[in-house]
């Protein structure tokens, strides 16, 4: 079934724990989402991963998915503004110029950015 | 949490992994006519229930491919109602293409080729729109591949199979990957290359040892049998048949193992011993008609008229060929044995079965 063991579910907590940290700083600064609605969207894109990464096309090393994190962390983001403005013109210049960027440009910033955090952390 | 924000997609998670199991099972155990007038009660939007249900579905298609075949269709069409919401961000998409999927690889069990083509197309419509969405365009290209197998599309197959291992490999799905084997091995049984489709079927069983896959591991065992049978090898087919029932029987694979009690009694008719084979035949399309695969049925049949022919018993032989034409015709298979399925009928007409005629309708048949 799909219960999976602990190992897997470990590291799927693991990875999306350490990818954390960048996807809080993408959503508070890049694309301004209040700080009361972080914990919501967080909390989804966590019950998201944790099914993606079960998935029958998923069968690869968690830490590997993390760049679909990303990217559905930029989707995130541009449906909560599209709800929140209900599809309206968004005045922010910079909240506009985040949204409209490619999802895969902004992943993979963020995919170096936790490289570069792993890499502290070794050294 | 901000209590404006239900319509965005931050639903409540009904089910937990653990809990999505047993609810799973309770769902596919509803009759599919009651299941709508359930459907808050069973869930039927909840992600992790759709997960594991998907999962119970994979392994039904090798069990009981017509009742998979309704409980997907069922499903799909359930979520894809129009303002129906699943879960977070792609999970209807992908819901959606995962059950099309399966719907479309058992239809293909079912010798449903039109239908399993038009899951086919839903199934990619779907996946395109999902995170991850190359991987599953390769699992849907493995199940159109194994369609042209049975198409005897040979050239598109051997060219496409070698292509997509390759990028099975580099999307890190080695199932996928091993299953491109198959098919290759399959067209150069079909082709008359039976002892390179022997080295390939080896290879298989091979990885499939390594990697612990008792369910692949089940059914090339299973081909090596047949193979081996070709081969006149009577004792390795013997020895892989052995190997393989236990297997299969594990993975309930019932498919793979009416395909390999058809093959036994071919080594048994082959050895002289007609009675032996019937009884194996008889068992192989019991297993079909209970599963609903019609093709190996109609197939079957006319294996069983072929040896009874054999042993002079003429009138039930043509018993067994009224049997099998009605199948032929209510799922218009072989269209392109359309010729030799006139002559075999006419013969049946006259009350003397064209065995010439016989053969051939039952050449167009993906082997047992």
């Amino acid at each position: 079934m799909t219960t999976i063991s602990t190992g897997r579910q470990g590291e799927i907590l693991a990875v999306f724990d350490r990818a954390r940290v960048v996807i809080r700083a993408a959503l508070e600064s890049q694309y301004l989402v209040p700080e009361e609605d972080l914990e919501a969207i967080e909390c989804s894109l966590y019950e998201w991963f944790d099914r993606f990464s079960r998935r029958p096309d998923c069968q690869r090393a968690v830490v590997s998915l993390r760049p679909s994190l990303f990217r559905m962390t930029c989707k995130a983001a541009q449906d909560y503004w599209l709800w929140k403005h209900h599809g309206g013109r968004i005045a922010d210049d910079s909240l506009r110029g985040a949204l409209s960027r490619d999802p895969e440009e902004i992943a993979i910033q963020l995919e170096t950015r936790v490289g570069e955090m792993e890499e502290k952390d070794r050294s | 949490m901000s209590g404006e924000l239900i319509p965005f997609p931050l639903r409540k998670r009904h089910l937990s992994q653990e809990g999505s199991a047993a609810a799973a099972e309770r769902v596919l155990a509803t009759p599919i006519e009651e299941r709508r007038e359930n459907a808050s009660k069973l869930h039927l939007d909840d992600p992790e229930l759709l997960l594991s249900i998907c999962e119970l579905l994979r392994s039904r298609v090798e069990s009981e491919p017509a009742v998979a075949r309704d409980d997907a269709e069922f499903l799909f069409a359930y979520l894809a109602e129009a303002g129906r919401t699943v879960g977070h961000f792609d999970e209807r998409d992908y819901f959606l293409g995962e059950l099309a999927l399966i719907a479309g690889g058992a239809c293909r069990f079912l010798f449903r080729r039109d239908e399993a083509r038009r899951w086919f197309v839903r199934a990619e419509a779907k996946f395109v729109l999902t995170e991850n969405g190359s991987a599953n365009i390769a699992r849907l290209a493995y199940q159109k591949l194994a369609l042209a197998t049975e198409e005897r599309k040979f050239d598109e197959v051997l060219e496409g199979a070698s292509l997509w291992a390759v990028t099975f490999k580099s999307l890190g799905l080695a199932e996928g990957a091993l299953k491109c084997l198959f098919l290759e091995g399959n067209v150069l049984r079909e082709t008359g290359r039976v002892p390179e489709a022997v080295a390939v079927f080896e290879r298989i069983c091979v990885e499939a040892e390594e990697t612990e896959n008792v369910r692949l591991l089940a059914i090339a065992t299973g081909t090596l049998a047949q193979f081996h049978r070709l081969l006149g090898n009577v004792k390795e087919a013997l020895a892989c048949a052995a190997k393989a029932l236990p297997l299969l029987q594990q993975t309930q694979n019932r498919v793979n193992l009416a395909k390999l009690r058809w093959c036994v009694g071919d080594i048994l008719r082959e050895q002289g011993n007609g009675a032996a084979a019937l009884d194996s035949y008889r068992l192989a399309l019991r297993e079909s008609e209970e599963i609903g695969i019609r093709g190996d049925m109609a197939a079957l049949h006319l294996v069983v008229a072929d040896l009874l022919l054999d042993a002079g018993l003429d009138r039930q032989a043509e018993w067994e060929v009224r049997a099998a034409l009605p199948i032929i015709d209510e799922e218009h298979m072989i269209p392109e044995g359309v010729a030799a399925l006139g002559l075999l009928r006419e013969s049946l007409r006259r009350r003397k079965i064209d065995r010439h005629a016989l053969r051939e309708v039952h050449g167009f048949f993906p082997p047992g």
